[in-house]
């Protein structure tokens, strides 16, 4: 267990890691007509899905202390999101017959220049069909993705498990267990509609330039997040200390 | 038609979701009636926000409202005795989901520069009113935390659904209200059903029943009004089929 101070600070830099990582998922609504790049859903509801099933995974290690909740956080939203991103690419590559392809990437307007794929090098200009801003998911931004959901799956097990050590003195541990969840939830959704503002519906992870309003999240997640922790905090020590009944 | 600004419906809204929350917290379980108009001013200030093109979907601020307003409630019942200290239950309630609810308005239109108006009055209303909902459906389920996601995400498809289902070319506050109405009857009905499966006695609570009877009533009377005004709002279109421009 963990003191209440820590677990407020925990609160907050998971709140803010959740945050952050919206940016990292590669995301767009028109991306099922395979009109654009990414996973076809806005960005906040396919961070707010991947986080919670970082906390589900979190939830089945919670008496093996903070590292292991953390990786399985981490671990279970990689995992829910690469599947996301398999099934995708399947249904666009065979049903549909698009390549994944970056849009930003084949118009040169990718954060590092140039109209290759950063890690694979695969031509990326060409392959996009015309009028859309390219389809599917390509190898960097599956690399952005994973990142994105370790960072928010790490970033709501770390909420989940601040949660569960404040209020668990307070009640039974079934009962903290299901409490630090559902709240966790809450700031998982919390924080993950905020950067959907700065995204404008619409992102290829961190090899689109959107990535540098990153500064505007932080700061938004940062200062919500505080909020959020001190209320936790506050009620927490009123209701271990007996304070309100 | 002039529309019912966002001010004149929460006020009524706060009014009327404390005097449910009381009137639950004092055994009367029908004034859950009383938390229909929160709904109605959550649904509307969804509406408010969604209607500018925020760049995410209206699902978006409809999760994110109710988890503000729906985090708050479930945590302070941790604390605040729902059931014997009503009063103050609620009032800590909507004080913190006020403050995030506002505070997370400014920072999208200070910070983020979202430049939409009344973005934070929007953000606050629908925080408090999920809030009150909550409370109110927290007194009537009582503290079973297994149910709180259940609760959740009822009122969250309650407050989203009504400006996702009737946006598009000739929305009005009018008919989005009225599904709204609808759609918090239906909630409130459901809510009843599980709060009698949640007491496990053999014969149900009558205050169950009460509340399962009086949404029934109102999901009637409120979807026979909903269809009418549907009916009404097409009545250009429905005989022919031809453009209204055509007659």
């Amino acid at each position: 267990m963990i003191d209440p101070v820590t677990a407020t600070i925990m609160i907050i830099a998971g709140g803010v890691l959740v945050g952050v990582c919206v940016h990292f998922i590669p995301a767009s609504a028109t991306g099922a007509m395979a009109a654009a790049t990414g996973i076809a859903t806005g960005p906040s509801m396919l961070s707010a899905g991947a986080g919670l099933a970082g906390i589900y995974a979190a939830a089945y290690s919670i008496d093996s202390g903070l590292a292991p909740v953390i990786i399985s956080g981490a671990v279970g939203s990689a995992l829910m999101l690469l599947i996301t991103i398999l099934c995708g690419n399947i249904v666009l590559a065979f049903g549909i017959g698009t390549p994944p392809v970056s849009g930003q990437t084949a118009s040169g307007k990718s954060t590092f220049g140039g109209t290759k794929d950063i890690i694979t090098g695969f031509e990326q200009e060409g392959y996009r069909s015309p009028g859309t801003d390219g389809h599917g998911m390509p190898f960097q931004t599956v690399v952005s993705g994973t990142i994105g959901a370790l960072m928010g799956g790490a970033g709501g097990a770390l909420v989940f498990y601040a949660v569960y050590s404040m209020t668990l003195p307070a009640i039974s541990t079934e009962n903290a267990v299901a409490l630090a969840g559902i709240v966790a939830a809450g700031v998982f959704l919390i924080n993950s509609v905020l950067p959907a503002y700065v995204l404008v519906g619409k992102t290829e992870g961190m090899f689109d330039m959107k990535i540098r309003s990153m500064h505007r999240t932080f700061i938004s997640c940062l200062v919500t997040s505080s909020i959020v922790a001190c209320v936790i905090y506050a009620i927490s020590w009123l209701a271990v200390s007996g304070v309100v009944a | 038609m002039k529309e019912i600004q966002i001010h004149t419906l929460f006020g009524a809204a706060l009014l009327s979701g404390i005097a449910g929350i009381l009137l639950i917290g004092h055994g009367i379980s029908i004034g859950i009636v009383f938390l229909w108009l929160p709904f109605l001013s959550a649904a509307n200030s969804i509406r408010g926000m969604a209607m500018y093109g925020l760049g995410t979907g209206n699902a978006s601020i409809g999760y994110w409202g109710t988890a503000v307003g729906a985090t708050s409630a479930f945590v302070v019942s941790l604390s605040v005795s729902c059931r014997s200290t009503p009063l103050l239950y609620v009032a800590a309630v909507v004080a913190i989901s006020l403050v995030i609810g506002l505070a997370t308005g400014i920072l999208a239109d200070k910070v983020i520069r979202m430049r939409i108006p009344r973005i934070e009055l929007n953000s606050a209303v629908i925080a408090m009113s999920t809030a009150m909902i909550t409370a109110g459906s927290l007194l009537i389920l009582g503290s079973d935390y297994g149910l709180y996601p259940f609760i959740y995400i009822i009122i969250t498809l309650a407050v989203l659904h009504p400006y996702n289902a009737s946006t598009g070319a000739g929305e009005n506050q009018k008919r989005t209200l009225l599904l709204a109405l609808v759609e918090a009857c239906m909630t409130t009905l459901v809510i009843g059903i599980v709060a009698m499966l949640a007491s496990r006695s053999s014969i149900p609570v009558s205050g169950d029943v009460a509340i399962v009877a009086a949404s029934a009533c109102g999901l009637v009377i409120a979807v026979v009004a909903w269809y009418r005004l549907v009916k009404s709002d097409i009545y250009e279109i429905r005989w022919t089929g031809y453009p209204p421009a055509e007659h």
